[in-house]
């Protein structure tokens, strides 16, 4: 569960910015997650829930979007989806490089 | 109104990392990060380790723990300079917490230094310490199935130690599965067999080290 560490990282983050932009209210954090960051969607809510009980970001709302994971494939190029054990589905060679899915970005906030 | 971010997560963590790996560097001392699940033999295979290797390789050791000190301890009694990190329940290293614990080893005198994780084959992939290289153990009574089950840690990390392989004839662990899972999420990674019970296998890992401490 190292998702309550990553939304303290998150809130840190987001606190820096508050401050830069002199903005007091936070409405929303939108987040993008990998489906190979290592990182659980449902898991990062139930911490930032946790998180922010009983302070000024109790409001606030976490957007997060899953990313897909995808992979092209060192040998012959190939684009595809990639499901962790596949290999590339036209030289079925299992060198292949993540291109997507191991985003963890906060994208933007909202704040007044 | 809406403010543009577009910044990870990890960067405070990495930006500490990369800090930790300057400083290593400097001092000509090489890293490895040893990650495994609770009761895969991290202890015990580092404690053979130290006893065989400590005479032609001064290393020191920072020990991740929840909350004991008896793995510290434990490493501790080979006459090795161990610093013990409690994260007081947290799953994983961070590199912050091994900064801190660089300030309490006499770096000028070691060649190598492991860093025994938090038992967990999730979280402590994704937080780089400063490493040069990332090691996952698995041990034979875990099953087979451990690569296809964690796929990040096995596609971040570039060898692999099969531990307490003594225990192959008593169990239904299947190394050609296991080999073939492996090779499917990351065909560059490394398998050593090894037993650290019995020692066999033992060299290879040696070998390793060795290599890493000599190379650039």
């Amino acid at each position: 569960m190292h998702e309550t560490a990553l939304v303290a990282s998150i809130l840190e983050l987001v606190e820096q910015h508050l401050r830069q932009h002199q903005l007091q209210k936070l409405k929303k954090i939108k987040l993008l997650v990998g489906t190979m960051s290592g990182a659980s969607p449902e898991a990062l809510q139930f911490a930032f829930a946790a998180a922010v009980v009983s302070t000024p970001h109790q409001e606030a709302e976490l957007e997060i979007e899953e990313v897909a994971a995808e992979a092209e494939c060192s040998l012959c190029g190939e684009k595809f989806p990639y499901q962790p054990g596949t290999g590339c589905p036209r030289c079925h060679s299992y060198f292949v490089r993540l291109t997507r899915g191991e985003e963890l970005l906060v994208e933007y906030i909202e704040a007044e | 109104m809406q403010i543009k971010v577009v910044a990870n997560v990890l960067k405070a963590n990495r930006d500490v990392a990369s800090e930790n790996r300057a400083l290593l560097k400097e001092l000509g001392i090489k890293v490895v990060n040893l990650i495994s699940s609770p009761g895969a033999g991290k202890t015990t295979l580092l404690e053979r380790t130290i006893a065989d290797l400590k005479e032609e390789l001064p290393l020191a050791v920072i020990e991740g723990d929840l909350m004991t000190t008896r793995d510290g301890e434990r490493i501790g009694r080979h006459g090795v300079p161990v610093v013990q990190i409690n994260t007081g329940g947290g799953c994983h290293l961070d590199a912050a917490m091994v900064k801190k614990a660089l300030e309490e080893l006499p770096l000028k005198e070691i060649k190598l230094l492991i860093i025994e994780n938090v038992g967990n084959l999730v979280c402590p992939s994704s937080f780089d310490l400063g490493e040069d290289e990332k090691v996952v153990i698995i041990s034979v009574p875990e099953g087979d199935d451990k690569p296809a089950k964690y796929p990040v840690t096995f596609r971040r990390t570039r060898l692999c130690l099969l531990n307490k392989i003594d225990l192959l004839p008593y169990s239904n662990f299947n190394v050609d599965n296991f080999y073939r899972d492996v090779r499917a999420l990351n065909p560059e990674m490394k398998v050593l067999q090894v037993s650290a019970l019995t020692g066999e296998g033992m060299e290879a890992w040696y070998n390793y080290l060795r290599g890493l401490v000599q190379s650039n």
